[in-house]
């Protein structure tokens, strides 16, 4: 019995590193590579001016003291500034800790409201994360903020997820995978989607047609139809809900915007994303 | 050492180690996606910390180094335990039917099965011992411990999964 054969058997079948991953990790690291070269200039230029400027302060103060002071008010501005600067030296990077809010009973309902207002507005975009505000009797007394600063923080959360999405898609493009025409005449692309910590790929069918276009002299969309959405893999269930097509790009492009539900282990995502088809001059989907 | 060296390296390393690194990182995520974007950061990280690779232990040992830290970081992380929770709970709920199954499913467990249902620190030992042919003293570098402790949990995860060695030759024990 050759445990090591056991072992592997026990694994999903073809697990191996193929060539687009070696490709998109040498990619990216050639990209990492690349923003140093123009960085570098940049940051040896910024410390130089910052070197001259701290071995040119103390000469500048010694001029400022030996130039007699204009007039009175001059004088005086300068003295609340330097006191300015006794209070308050450089900025800090860290903020000094803020004074929890002290709300009433009332005022704390009425936060917890806009709150819940808040996450549902920005949840409504089913940018793909799974995030409700609990209930108002875990609020700790120290997490109570204003609902602007509620909303930032939504903002903020909700920006870096998408952020996070960008980046891990732009490196599975970097080989995409190829445009397929079905026997049926349909087209599928595939696509992914992002929730927190899993990228998913999914699989974007629809039924376009084209047609020659005399004043171009090429080949234009004219009609996209029966679009449906698969996950490559069947791990977690995704169930699209809408789509809505439009026409770019001068007939050129398709842009299709699609939302859904994906289920994975109990957590429910809500999730929209935009997938664009493009036909070239000759008619071909891609 | 220069980029060419550097790219030299890396790309003997994923010809080589490529793909049982791979394998190795999926029995701990058990998830496809997962694995390939832990395997792309352990090969970046390998790339850039070449230089500071100081040979005292083997490439293919500094390579699982970075493959079980980057993958026991995921294992951590509060995204990861979150789901392990949920799945635990459905689990527990669907207990009740699953448990006329048990005995018989435990008789029809493959040794590849019993591995992946051990504890990570047993785990982690057999695959690295027995898939990857890392020695007790690569396993003691690989896991940040000492071959003592790799022994143990070597001999404890044999029993646990059914393995025993007579005489050099590996079989089933039920």
């Amino acid at each position: 019995m050759n445990i090591k054969h056991e072992l592997e058997r026990s694994l999903p079948a073809s697990i191996k590193l193929s060539e687009k991953e070696k490709t998109n990790i040498r990619t990216k690291i050639q990209k990492s590579h690349q923003p140093k070269y123009h960085v570098k200039p940049l940051i040896v230029s910024i410390v130089a001016v910052i070197l001259i400027g701290i071995s040119l302060l103390p000469t500048i103060q010694s001029v400022e003291k030996a130039s007699p002071p204009s007039n009175d008010n001059s004088m005086a501005i300068m003295d609340e500034e330097q006191q300015q600067n006794i209070e308050s030296p450089a900025p800090s990077v860290e903020e000094p800790p803020k004074e929890p809010l002290s709300l009433t009973d009332e005022e704390k309902k009425q936060y917890y409201k806009e709150y819940v207002e808040i996450v549902e507005r920005a949840m409504q975009k089913k940018p793909g994360l799974s995030t409700s505000v609990v209930p108002i009797e875990e609020f700790d007394d120290k997490y109570w903020v204003t609902p602007e600063e509620f909303e930032e923080m939504i903002q903020e959360g909700v920006e870096q997820h998408l952020a996070t999405e960008r980046e891990k898609i732009d490196n599975m493009l970097i080989t995409p995978e190829p445009v397929i025409t079905n026997a049926d005449g349909s087209t599928t692309k595939t696509t992914y989607i992002y929730f927190p910590d899993i990228l998913k790929t999914i699989e974007v069918t629809g039924y376009f047609e084209t047609q020659y276009n005399e004043i171009y002299d090429r080949q234009l969309f004219t009609k996209a139809d029966n679009i449906s959405t698969k996950l490559a893999y069947p791990r977690g269930t995704w169930e699209q809900t809408s789509y809505r097509v439009s026409l770019i790009d001068g007939g050129r492009t398709y842009s299709i915007y699609i939302e859904g539900n994906f289920d994975y282990n109990g957590l429910h995502f809500e999730k929209a994303f935009t997938i664009e088809f493009n036909c070239d001059v000759n008619g071909k989907i891609y | 050492m220069t980029n060419d060296d550097k790219e030299r390296l890396l790309y003997e390393a994923m010809e080589q180690h490529g793909d049982y690194l791979k394998r190795l990182v999926y029995t701990y995520v058990k998830e496809l996606q997962k694995t390939e974007d832990i395997v792309q950061d352990v090969f970046i990280k390998f790339y850039k910390s070449i230089d500071s690779f100081e040979g005292r232990s083997s490439i293919k040992t500094y390579l699982y180094r970075i493959a079980v830290n980057e993958c026991q970081n995921y294992l951590k992380s509060w995204h990861y335990r979150k789901l392990e929770v949920t799945e635990k709970v459905r689990t527990w709920l669907k207990r009740e039917s699953l448990e006329v199954d048990y005995l018989q499913k435990e008789q029809n467990q493959s040794i590849g099965e019993l591995v992946g249902s051990l504890p990570i620190k047993y785990r982690e030992v057999l695959w690295l011992h027995y898939y990857v042919e890392l020695s007790i003293t690569e396993m003691a570098d690989v896991l940040k411990c000492s071959p003592n402790t790799i022994k143990t949990r070597l001999v404890r995860g044999r029993r646990l999964a059914k393995i025993t060695i007579e005489e050099g030759e590996i079989e089933y024990e039920y």
